[in-house]
């Protein structure tokens, strides 16, 4: 709740003096408009040689004496101040709404970028970029411009009924009557118009979504013979936005009409009670200034009210949205993500231990919503310095959420979590040499990880800077070319024209899904970690590639490091350790693979399953190339 | 079914090797729309043309109805002048009469009547504009769907998605609403030059100078606005790309410990945008303020030539006054003008490039559905061969034949050849696998067997029907495919074994039997309507791929195509497969697109492909142990 308040709060406090600023400025912008109506009223006042309210008011008696056409320079003055002042607090509040959603976007990223991923729970991607793409620029309409049209707002509509009495001798009460009306029929219009606002902007997401999806497999709509259907699923999403939309502009359109004849309106209303007022002592000047202030002066606010209601509830409701996500829960342990790492020391944060055995007792894992399935039940894992431990067993038994786990990436619970350094050289006690992760800092404890996921994460950057993982850093390229090599990736044979500097990712060259895998485990090589986490990291690698990359990499250049391998392949297993097998969140076997197929009979049938399909390879590496 | 698509021209590598262009190279405003566009634009409107302009003339009248009030009051005020004291102007005959009370009547009659024919107008007219304008997105809807595979190997699909999503929201917004207001502007600068001239025509080269001033000021402005507008929006991508993908790679960043990285690298793509909305916002303010300013001092000249004027005995008090509010009135309205049309110029790009994609060539045999309204220079069905169409099969028989008579592919004719001349043929209900190297033509054989892509030379026949002599979709209905990397769509399981809905419920239970589903859709709390994520992600792997399985048997075709996945697979996807050939689609023509060579040795013919031509094609214990040795 507090958070809630905050960021409100912090829209509407935050620079406070620019936030009066920006409305005092409307508010001298709204007063000069309201004088040059005036100074018009006295040059027609002028013109007719009218006898003027002016008599009634000593200090006006020097405008009797000036020149009429110095009265009209008077209000041409005026005209141009209150427009020069009004651009004026627009131009410092949209740059003051810049500086807020500056903030905005930096806490969101960071939050962004904290949040485990296991709390994202059913939220897409899609709708965590909507928050930044969005709502960000939606919540900070509060101050670039719901602030300059309060004053351009406010002030005329607490001013004109003064004038108007001023002026003309009608009474107060009659016109903020009239305003209060025109208020109450403008809420109602605008509350309407900024829900049907927001399932607009939902509507057309959802259809861009369908849209993504019909791009990218036209191929397989052609084959299946979808074509039209897939159409009718994208129109009828269509058809869902128009209508919404005709409703949007129904109600927004009655909005304007009113908006723009309101004053009409008034004007009718004004003349007919100055007229049955002061029975039939109108004078022309009189009219003419009251027909200005409603005209010049009212016109806009009467036109401004109903969008600066539906602006306001509209930025409310990206606070909402925007404040929902941030206060989801995110890791306990704040990650420092003070931008201090020296850009000059590029390897600063490389991790050039030596390996690290790992021992933890009473890992549990349980579905952070709902019922609380429990994930993994209560797994005890030793693995030694510099073992290769491959995990295995079927989809969803838990063995990526095994290593994330260890990575910190999950919120799983350890009896405990000890780690060792395998460097006996020195002196030390082993009990200096053990570090127990859960009393150092979340990040101390990644730094011992590196972790390559099936995806192979890959950056808008190029390929250097995918494998240094930062940007602009221009390093030791024959490292990075190395670290490409071991993982396979040689750039010649790639199509990448431009080398190390070719850009990859979403805006350049698109890679497959082999390509990623292979930058992403170069990327685990060149960043140096004692302990290497590869979750399937070698599915979309065809055969011959995989078992280079075995040979020259995973048990060649890391022979020395620790690794937890998830994989599928049954001639991995022969190469590894030891193979834990993962059943329902638990280890229910492990040992070196021959050992494991004398002996465990849920291993021998998950073999049997492999080799029903492997049995049939004919001799040698048993792969056609891709 | 990835498979397919990752591998477009020349080989699997091939896609790789188009870079997207880093600055979208997209249609830009080039200072004149093409009459293409504007006939586009009628097409949309074509159904609600009588409508819209009978509601174009009923906005204008209420229009005139709401701005001759102050002539109303003009003639009113003038009606208390006093001669003896200044020069006066005789109230029209029409109105010699009418007391106060009569005046006001009138002004009221006026006002209601105007207020109720401009609302009818800006909301009948917006509607009709929301719909005639999202047919123009259905319309190009129909054409982009059925463009040639080519088009979508050079078009990242980023930017195809873009001419759906924003560019279409920007006509769709402006035209829908907007436009109304638009109008009522230029209604309300007719009526204003109208009634000013009743008043007093004078005032005319007064507004002529607003208007043509205004005018200079906008075009002075037009190229730097549409510059801020554009790198405004050229500035948003890049954050909210690497906002997106940083949130995919999220946990990859925190174990390798890159936060401050990240975070560094998104502010400053963050700044990059804030600041050019400050400058884009400068420009537009800059705008505003030189035509305001130039109102302004209208506004002065008008004060001093009515002065002038009066003195002369030229014109009535009362027509200053009118003339005083109009030309206050127009300054506004103009300057709106202009306003307005620099964002509608935006909209007609939108326009422009949606057109664009309109007007392209279909794909070879493709035709457009009967339903489509647009006249194009485009193929389309009758409705009776949509009729006949919709339960015709190609070949009613289990299986089918298969002949490739002097088969030549290539991707565009700047490339080179990837099949030259294959000559085979599959017989009814045979069993063959194709296999050979990375770039030997196995992909661009399934792509050239579906006609994905136009045949460059030579005959593919289904039991003597090519598909020229037939339709082209009844043609493809006659193949299916299965990948071992199956594609389902976000939707429910039904929409996603048959999306037309067509197929009775039974059938397909029947195909979730057949494939061992039966237990897994039961302990579906929704049944067939249980939702399924994008690409599938809710399930496991083992059921997206038995789910295509009932899919590919729903499709009930003769020839099944299946093309194994090129990297190590799940043990459970290998038996599925293996099911698949030996059980689901034992009495149909097979053709089995090896990666590996597990499943070959229960084909009847292996096929051998090596650089686009047949280097064998005889029994698995022929062309197998050859081929190994040719490999190692």
């Amino acid at each position: 709740m507090r958070a809630k308040n905050s960021l409100l709060m912090l829209s509407v406090f935050d620079r406070f003096d620019r936030r009066v600023l920006v409305m005092g400025v409307a508010f001298v912008s709204a007063i000069a408009g309201l004088a040059s109506p005036f100074f018009q009223k006295l040059f027609i006042d002028r013109l007719l040689n009218a006898v003027s309210f002016v008599h009634d008011y000593a200090w006006l008696s020097w405008s009797e004496t000036v020149h009429p056409v110095f009265l009209i320079g008077v209000a041409f003055v005026f005209t141009i101040f209150a427009q020069g002042f009004a651009l004026l607090s627009t131009y410092i509040a949209v740059g003051e709404g810049l500086i807020l959603q500056r903030k905005f976007s930096d806490q969101l990223y960071r939050k962004m970028l904290s949040i485990r991923s296991d709390s994202l729970g059913s939220t897409t991607i899609g709708e965590v970029v909507s928050i930044y793409a969005t709502d960000i620029p939606g919540a900070t309409a509060l101050v670039d411009q719901v602030m300059p049209m309060l004053a351009g707002i406010i002030f005329p509509l607490a001013f004109a009924p003064l004038a108007i009495k001023l002026i003309s001798g009608i009474p107060l009460s009659a016109t903020l009557i009239v305003i209060a009306v025109i208020v109450c029929v403008n809420v109602v219009l605008s509350t309407r118009q900024s829900r049907f606002f927001y399932r607009f902007k939902q509507l057309a997401a959802e259809r861009t979504g369908i849209v993504n999806e019909w791009i990218q497999t036209i191929r397989l709509l052609r084959i299946l013979g979808w074509t039209e259907s897939f159409e009718s699923l994208i129109i009828a999403k269509r058809v869902e936005e128009t209508a919404n939309r005709v409703a949007m502009v129904t109600n927004g359109q009655f909005m304007n009409a009113f908006g723009s004849s309101i004053n009409f309106v008034i004007n009718l209303v004004g003349v007919a009670s100055l007229v049955y007022w002061r029975k039939e002592t109108v004078t022309p000047g009189e009219l003419f200034a009251l027909l200005w202030i409603f005209g010049v002066f009212l016109s806009k606010p009467f036109r401004q009210i109903p969008w600066f209601f539906t602006f306001s509830l509209d930025s409310l409701s990206s606070i909402r949205r925007l404040e929902r996500f941030m206060n989801r829960a995110s890791d306990p342990l704040t990650v420092d993500v003070a931008p201090s790492t020296d850009a000059s020391n590029i390897y600063g944060d490389r991790n050039d231990e030596e390996a690290l055995a790992i021992s933890v007792r009473g890992l549990r894992l349980r579905e952070s919503k709902g019922g609380g399935r429990t994930l993994l039940n209560n797994i005890d894992l030793d693995v030694k310095a510099g073992e290769f431990v491959a995990i295995v067993g079927e989809v969803g038994s838990g063995k990526s959420l095994l290593v994330l786990s260890l990575a910190g990436e999950t919120g799983a619970t350890f009896g405990s979590f000890t780690m060792t350094s395998a460097n006996d050289s020195a002196n030390d006690q082993a009990d200096s040499r053990k570090i127990d992760a859960l009393k150092i800092p979340l990040d101390e404890r990644r730094r011992k990880f590196a972790y390559v996921g099936q995806d192979g994460f890959v950056m808008s950057a190029t390929l250097r800077e995918n494998i240094m993982f930062r940007y602009g850093g221009r390093g030791d390229d024959a490292e990075v070319l190395s670290a490409l090599e071991l993982a396979q990736f040689r750039i010649d044979g790639e199509h990448l024209q431009h080398g190390l500097d070719t850009e990859i990712g979403e805006r350049g060259v698109n890679l497959s899904g082999g390509q990623r895998q292979r930058v992403a485990l170069a990327r685990a090589h060149f960043l140096r970690r004692p302990i290497l986490l590869l979750d399937d990291c070698l599915s979309a690698v065809d055969v011959d590639t995989e078992r280079k990359l075995i040979a020259n990499l995973i048990d060649g250049a890391w022979k020395d490091r620790t690794r937890l391998l998830i994989t599928h392949r049954l001639s991995v297993l022969e190469k590894v350790d030891r193979v834990l097998f993962i059943e329902d969140g638990q280890i229910v076997a492990q040992g070196p693979f021959h050992e494991l197929v004398a002996t465990s009979e849920k291993v021998r049938a998950f073999v049997a399953s492999v080799q029903r399909t492997d049995k049939k390879k004919p001799v040698g590496p048993g792969a056609i190339h891709g | 079914m990835d498979k397919v698509k990752a591998s477009t021209p020349a080989g699997d590598a091939g896609v790789a090797s188009i870079p997207k262009s880093f600055l979208d190279q997209e249609t830009s405003f080039r200072g004149q729309y093409s009459k293409q566009v504007f006939d586009t634009l009628l097409m949309g409107y074509r159904s609600v043309l009588g409508r819209a302009s009978l509601l174009i003339v009923l906005g204008f009248v209420g229009r005139i109805l709401m701005l001759s009030n102050a002539n109303m009051i003009g003639i009113w005020v003038d009606s208390f002048c006093d001669p003896s004291r200044m020069t006066c102007r005789a109230s029209p005959a029409l109105f010699a009469g009418v007391t106060s009370s009569g005046f006001l009547t009138i002004l009221i009659g006026m006002t209601a009547t105007g207020f109720v024919c401009t609302a009818f107008y800006r909301i009948y007219f917006s509607r009709l504009s929301a719909i005639a304008v999202s047919r123009i997105y259905d319309e190009t809807t129909l054409r982009t769907s059925r463009q040639p595979l080519v088009f979508f190997d050079q078009n990242p699909v980023g930017r195809i998605v873009t001419r759906f999503s924003s560019d279409y929201s920007n006509v769709f917004r402006l035209f829908g609403g907007p436009l109304a207001e638009f109008f009522a502007i230029i209604f309300d600068l007719i009526s204003m030059v109208i009634l000013v001239c009743f008043a007093s025509p004078f005032y005319i080269p007064i507004i002529v100078a607003i208007g043509v001033i205004n005018y200079f000021i906008y075009r002075l402005n037009r190229d730097r606005l549409r510059i801020e507008r554009r790198e405004l929006s050229a500035s948003r991508s890049p954050s909210i790309a690497h906002f997106s993908e940083t949130t995919q790679g999220a946990s990859i960043i925190r174990v390798f410990a890159r936060q401050s990285v990240f975070l560094r690298r998104f502010l400053n793509l963050n700044d990059r945008y804030l600041d050019q909305r400050l400058k884009t916002q400068k420009a537009v303010l800059g705008f505003s303020l030189q035509m305001s300013s130039t109102t302004a001092l209208l506004l002065v000249v008008t004060g001093f030539a009515g002065y002038a004027m009066v003195n002369l005995g030229w014109v009535s008090v009362g027509s200053v006054g009118v003339a005083f509010t109009f030309i206050v009135l127009s300054g506004t309205s103009i300057q709106m003008f202009f306003e307005w049309l620099a964002q509608f110029e935006e909209a007609m790009t939108g326009v422009e490039r949606l057109d664009n994609y309109l007007r392209r060539p279909l794909e070879t045999g493709a035709k457009l559905p009967a339903s489509r309204e647009f006249i194009t220079d485009h193929p389309v069905y009758s409705a009776a061969e949509e009729r006949e169409l919709a339960d015709a099969n190609l070949v009613s028989a289990r299986s089918a034949r298969l002949d490739v008579k002097d088969l030549w592919l290539r991707y565009g004719d700047e490339n080179p050849y990837v099949l030259k001349g294959l000559n085979f043929e599959v017989r009814a209900g045979e069993k063959i696998g194709i296999i050979g190297r990375t770039g030997s033509g196995k992909t661009s054989f399934v792509q050239a067997l579906f006609r994905l892509y136009p045949l460059s030379k030579g005959h593919i026949t289904i039991d003597g029907y090519e598909a020229e002599q037939v339709d082209l979709s009844l043609y493809r209905r006659a193949i299916s495919l299965i990948s071992q990397e199956p594609t389902l769509f976000r939707g429910s399981v039904r929409q996603n074994l048959d999306l037309a809905g067509r197929l009775p419920e039974v059938k397909l239970f029947d195909a979730l039997e057949r494939v061992g589903l039966t237990e897994w859709i039961r302990s579906q709390p929704r049944g067939l309507e249980s939702p399924i994520e994008e690409r599938g992600r809710n399930l496991s792997a083992g059921e997206r791929q038995l789910l295509c399985m009932a899919r590919c048997l729903l499709q009930d075709s003769p020839i099944v195509v299946m093309d194994e996945a090129t990297s190590s697979v799940d043990p459970q996807s290998e038996e599925i497969l293996v099911r698949a050939t030996r059980e689901f689609f034992k009495d149909r023509t097979q053709i089995i697109i090896a990666h590996r060579l597990s499943t070959l040795d229960d084909c009847d013919r292996v096929l051998w492909l090596d650089q686009g031509v047949v280097r064998m094609y005889d029994t698995p214990a022929k062309v197998l142990p050859e081929f190994v040795a040719t490999s190692l």
